[in-house]
């Protein structure tokens, strides 16, 4: 394969059949299955979902995947939507306030120590009173 | 959280297309690659990965010209694995979020892929129009417990 020339968005057609409606879903399904298959493409979706993933995984992001809104945690949380709002774009919180919003969320914090040949989950006890176990 | 995810025949046409011409080119693999991921992204995450327009690394941003619940995903700018994110195409993949009367589920349908490299800003009125005022009639049409979810006004 060369890569002289940018990528293309192919246009696609304008006019379906209701069939068309009816099919598309899983027609992209196969496609991808399809393409899956291959260990290679899959292997460079799979670096890209990493870099997507690094992104998404801030506690706004958990938020929102729960369908709640900052106004939704204030009680929870005891604090204003304009504190929450910075709390979630904070690049340090003690760990006590990250156990908190995690339950406020419908969560439990759970924290891994990674090792090169082992993973241990830490015991960090009972925080300010969140309610966090190492299991 | 994982949502339900459904695709516009005019995606399912482009990504098929786009699985073909993956096969005769690095840089069409690529973005066959790209786009892959984005919707995955979208089908594991849902609403987590929108951000306001603002934000200078969103996956996902509100087209908010869209009296829909219009969303864009976009190519992620350039990390060690996506270094060429800053060629073109300038993608952006547009879903609209619809309410399913029958399941209570939340659906999002990602309607086409576009680049708005030639067009910068000036791309978005075009697909909003098509998006508005044919693609989510005719999605509603054939999926009758579909509903679009209209953008608040203020």
């Amino acid at each position: 394969m060369t890569n002289t020339k940018p990528a293309v968005i192919p246009d696609g057609a304008d006019t379906h059949t209701d069939d068309d409606y009816v099919s598309a879903t899983d027609r992209v399904r196969r496609v991808r299955d399809a393409a899956m298959g291959d260990p290679k493409f899959a292997a460079a979706v799979e670096a890209k979902r990493s870099a997507i993933d690094r992104r998404v995984t801030t506690l706004a992001a958990l938020r929102k995947a729960r369908g709640l809104t900052q106004a939704q945690l204030t009680d929870d949380l005891g604090m204003t939507q304009g504190e929450i709002s910075r709390l979630e774009r904070r690049e340090n919180l003690h760990l006590a306030t990250l156990a908190r919003f995690i339950e406020a969320t419908g969560g439990r914090l759970r924290i891994t120590a990674v090792y090169d040949d082992d993973e241990v989950e830490v015991g960090i006890g009972d925080l300010t009173g969140a309610t966090v176990n190492a299991e | 959280m994982a949502v339900r995810v459904e695709y516009h025949p005019r995606f399912a046409g482009q990504y098929d297309a786009l699985a073909e011409l993956a096969q005769t080119s690095d840089a069409q693999w690529e973005l066959f690659a790209e786009v892959t991921a984005l919707v995955n992204a979208l089908e594991e995450y849902g609403h987590g990965i929108e951000e306001d327009n603002h934000h200078p690394d969103a996956i996902s941003h509100p087209i908010v010209t869209s009296r829909f619940h219009t969303f864009a995903l976009r190519r992620t700018p350039p990390t060690k694995v996506t270094p060429y994110a800053e060629r073109p195409p300038v993608l952006r993949i547009p879903y609209v979020w619809f309410n399913d009367s029958e399941s209570g589920d939340e659906v999002a349908v990602v309607m086409l892929a576009g680049d708005k490299t030639a067009l910068g800003n000036d791309w978005y009125p075009g697909v909003v129009n098509q998006i508005d005022n044919s693609m989510v009639g005719d999605w509603e049409r054939t999926h009758p417990t579909h509903k679009a979810r209209v953008r608040r006004t203020r």
